[in-house]
């Protein structure tokens, strides 16, 4: 819970300095009140919904890799 | 997230890193029904069910020896820490953003009044103690505590957190169930045309709207345990300019007359009762029923047989706040409608996968019974 917690609040922080950049690109000021109303494009929302996807993938490798699950599987036997 | 969230003058409104953190947790539920989930199945099949049937002689052949073979696997464990993990960080997320705006909510629930609907509330309900004795699904306070006057935030909070926990998957006013049972109702029945409908277990209307856009000109009713849920499904159906009456109701024996109805439904309510309370509710829907009317419920169809499956399915029970789930999948129809006073002949089945958690709850649909005229069909 607190791993999820804390990765939730870095996603947040990652989406933040995104703003950021892409309001500075825009020749934007990254002030809070441009990055409150901010409205990311479609495009953008993908290319963030990817990069979610990419940090879940790195959190979770340690469970998912398929090798990870036999071999976890496979060392229960053992014990 | 697949699908945004309509807008509507209820709907929270949330900070730039609130919308990040609620999208990174859609994403995280997403991530793990769809790639962790089904991994399961096959750890289960392709070595652990292996395992066992080399050391005992065959595969498990019960739901004890499936968790037993199940509960001591990391991989397991991690689904479940995933799962259970990604439920509390999404309440707290989301109940972190109506709590700063709670006040602002109240005053837009009084602005918005109930529009051309209404709401009764009944401060001397009782609560029954199968409800007030578990917050469901893990949301703080369950559908029923008034954490202040006036209180909404138990709607505010269910109305943005199921629509992250199905991530999206409900449609854009977390309404897709309701639509479904709307529909599967007008195809079953053909010109079947009601006056009066009730909606038992409204919540926030998510269901109890699409009925009056399935039915114009029916009059509809929805009843609820929960008044923070009824004031906000109140001036939610206000903001969305629909004419519903919303009740705070026990569904097991509300107050309307007998045959006050022509269609009685409710959506992803059953599961949340225990058996008799259950078998209460049908028969309160065959009193309120008029001759020629229809009950219909949308939630699971059955409980799985197979050991690993019904493990899974019972995931929930053991580790989400769902203690009835079971009940609601172990019905027996047309049995259970005959005990209320339904004809047996009158039951119907409407199968109706899930569509966002297709994997999970492949065993959804609408079921229900047509209340037999006097003298024949």
């Amino acid at each position: 819970m607190m791993i999820l917690a804390l990765a939730a609040e870095v996603s947040a922080l990652r989406e933040r300095l995104d703003s950021h950049e892409r309001l500075a690109a825009a020749g934007r000021p990254p002030a809070p009140e441009f990055v409150e109303s901010y409205s990311p494009t479609e495009a953008v929302e993908a290319d963030r919904a990817a990069a979610r996807r990419a940090m879940i993938d790195r959190i979770t490798r340690v469970l998912l890799e398929p090798d990870c699950v036999r071999v976890r599987a496979s060392s229960e036997s053992s014990e | 997230m697949p699908v945004p969230q309509s807008h509507h003058a209820m709907l929270i409104e949330e900070t730039h890193d609130e919308r990040a953190r609620d999208a990174f947790i859609a994403s995280l539920r997403e991530f793990t029904m769809a790639e962790v989930y089904p991994r399961l199945r096959s750890l289960y099949t392709d070595v652990l069910a292996p395992r066992h049937a080399e050391r005992h002689g065959g595969a498990p052949a019960s739901v004890d020896a499936v968790r037993s073979v199940m509960e001591d696997s990391p991989f397991y464990m991690g689904y479940s820490l995933l799962v259970r993990g990604t439920q509390e960080l999404l309440w707290d997320t989301v109940g972190e953003a109506v709590e700063r705006q709670l006040p602002a909510l109240i005053t837009k629930a009084a602005t918005l009044g109930a529009g051309k609907g209404s709401l009764t509330l009944d401060e001397s309900l009782s609560l029954p103690n199968y409800t007030a004795a578990v917050d469901i699904h893990v949301m703080p306070g369950g559908f029923h505590t008034d954490i202040t006057e006036n209180d909404v935030f138990a709607g505010a909070l269910y109305d943005r957190g199921v629509h992250l926990f199905a991530f999206g998957g409900l449609g854009p006013l977390n309404d897709e169930l309701g639509v479904a049972t709307a529909a599967a109702v007008r195809n079953r029945f053909p010109g079947f045309a009601p006056e009066r409908v009730l909606d038992l277990g409204c919540g926030a209307g998510h269901s109890t709207l699409p009925l009056a856009e399935a039915f114009p000109g029916a009059i509809v009713h929805g009843v609820d345990l929960g008044a923070p849920m009824l004031r906000y499904a109140t001036a939610r159906a206000a903001a969305l300019d629909h004419a519903i009456h919303f009740s705070q109701q026990d569904a097991t024996r509300t107050n309307f007359p007998d045959a006050s109805f022509d269609l009685i439904t409710s959506t992803l309510l059953l599961h949340e009762m225990p058996r008799p309370a259950i078998l209460a509710l049908f028969r309160e829907c065959h009193r309120l029923l008029r001759p020629g009317g229809i009950m219909a419920h949308h939630d699971l169809l059955r409980w799985p047989d197979e050991p690993f499956d019904a493990f899974m399915m019972a995931w929930t029970t053991r580790h989400n706040n769902e203690p009835y789930e079971r009940a609601s999948g172990t019905l027996k129809f047309p049995d259970d409608c005959v005990a209320a006073g339904f004809d047996a002949s009158d039951v119907f089945v409407v199968a109706q996968p899930g569509a966002y958690l297709e994997e999970v709850y492949q065993v959804s649909g609408i079921r229900g019974a047509r209340k037999r005229r006097e003298g024949g069909k």
